[in-house]
């Protein structure tokens, strides 16, 4: 028969025993837990959900506003790739006006309304509005 | 039936393989949770098989008459060896130590599910990247749920004990603790000072204060640095990454991993007034880590850097606690 010499070193390599098969059992978890691929579809259709929510509703960012930090050229820059989808430039205007940043909400809006006024002259506009970020 | 400097060696090169694993890991790992998972599995089997091993010694037969207890009571040099380890382990600092992994995770979990207001960064974050995604007209967020950043968080505290101990237990052994000063304090060193020209230093550090004791949640500080470029680039330090994660308490509480083996550094070097020589490697090892959470910026390659850092100091640690520490042939 073996025992351990005392009771308390008894206790102690119980606890460590059960420790490492705890360990086991977290490493058995991490592994077959779902990817991070499929958990960044989850956050995906949860971005998807408050987007659609703040579009209707009215956005939820006037709290935050400290927080929007994003400069004015990023911001211009990102929807110049598409700046004939006017809902984009009207949502950001929406979004900077809530938050207090009126400067951008201003030019926004009047992006929004020159891309918005005309086929014809689209070249011209465009080339005027870059120059003017850039000159910005 | 293998010799005790065998089954060491053994443990040492299966702790250098792991190490290896475990840097190159750290440093390049994505937020997928498989490797980490079966990283974790085989290091608690290793430790388990170690652990069983230096057991044995405290375990002993029922002996009924006087000569097997005479021959009992005459154990051998790797019996004492083994009882010498398994007594470190249980010694008050490494207790400490413990209890510090269990609170750093149960801190962690806390602040994931009751974070600070810094929280709504993250909404605001997903908001914004699908506004510019839709505008880029293509999706790229790529965020881990609460549940895998509260897994990778204590997967990553575990494997941090696992190590810890594996190494602690090794360092019996002077050659095995010269091996490690020789691999890992020259690759820190270097790996401060390359961190420093390939990414750099924080321009701007502010002392946190108490306003903030709980954090914003694990996982918080990367849409945070992705929302303010210019903060990242400025003042970003491993520190603030904490900060913002786990609060002023997550914050300066993680130093307190670095005061136990400080205080037996001192111990060595005031009282015991010997092997002085690790005691002040292990204490600059301490001084460049503390310099490099607080004032460099953060970086997956530093995580690395700074873990090499931590088998120095660990390596020190246990060689400077081991009272009659066995000098290896």
């Amino acid at each position: 028969m073996v025992r351990l010499r005392d009771r308390r070193q008894g206790g102690f390599v119980c606890c460590i025993l059960a420790l490492l098969v705890c360990t086991f059992a977290i490493g058995a978890l991490c592994v077959f837990m779902p990817s991070s691929k499929q958990s960044a579809s989850q956050h995906a259709s949860q971005a998807q959900f408050y987007y659609e929510k703040n579009k209707t509703v009215g956005a939820n960012v006037k709290a935050s506003s400290n927080l929007l930090t994003l400069s004015e050229a990023s911001l211009v820059q990102a929807l110049m790739h598409d700046p004939y989808n006017t809902d984009h430039w009207n949502l950001l205007a929406s979004v900077t006006q809530e938050s207090g940043r009126y400067a951008v909400a201003h030019k926004a809006r009047r992006f929004s309304h020159l891309f918005w006024s005309g086929d014809d002259q689209d070249d011209l506009i465009e080339v005027a509005l870059y120059s003017e970020y850039k000159r910005h | 039936m293998m010799s005790f400097f065998t089954v060491e060696k053994l443990f040492s090169l299966s702790f250098y393989v792991a190490a290896g694993f475990f840097l190159i890991g750290l440093g390049y790992s994505g937020t997928s949770l498989a490797p980490t998972g079966l990283f974790l599995i085989i290091l608690s089997f290793l430790v388990f098989s170690r652990f069983l091993w230096l057991a044995t010694a405290r375990l002993k037969k029922d002996e009924r008459n006087l000569p097997d207890q005479i021959l009992s009571s005459l154990s051998d040099d790797a019996e004492k060896n083994k009882d010498n380890i398994f007594k470190r382990s249980c010694a008050l600092d490494f207790g400490s130590f413990l209890l510090l992994i269990f609170l750093s995770g149960a801190w962690g979990i806390y602040c994931s599910i009751y974070p600070n207001e810094i929280t709504s960064i993250k909404t605001l974050y997903i908001e914004f990247g699908n506004f510019f995604g839709d505008a880029y007209g293509k999706e790229d967020l790529e965020f881990g749920n609460l549940r895998e950043q509260i897994f990778q968080y204590i997967s990553l505290l575990l494997i941090v004990l696992l190590m810890s101990w594996l190494q602690l237990s090794l360092s019996i052994s002077k050659r095995f603790v010269r091996h490690n000063l020789v691999v890992f304090w020259p690759a820190f060193l270097v790996g401060v000072v390359i961190l420093n020209f390939i990414v750099g230093r924080v321009l701007l550090f502010q002392w946190p204060d108490t306003l903030f004791l709980s954090g914003g949640g694990l996982g918080i500080a990367e849409p945070l640095m992705l929302l303010h470029p210019d903060l990242a680039q400025d003042s970003m330090s491993f520190f603030m990454v904490r900060f913002f994660e786990l609060g002023f308490v997550g914050a300066y509480g993680a130093y307190l991993f670095l005061l136990i083996p400080l205080s037996v550094f001192f111990h060595i070097i005031m009282i015991r007034q010997r092997r002085k020589t690790l005691a002040y490697i292990g204490m600059m090892s301490v001084a460049v880590v503390i310099m490099m959470d607080m004032f460099w910026l953060y970086h997956p390659y530093g995580l690395s850097v700074m873990a090499m850092g931590w088998f120095v100091i660990v390596v020190c640690w246990g060689q400077s606690g081991f009272k009659t520490p066995y000098i290896l042939r």
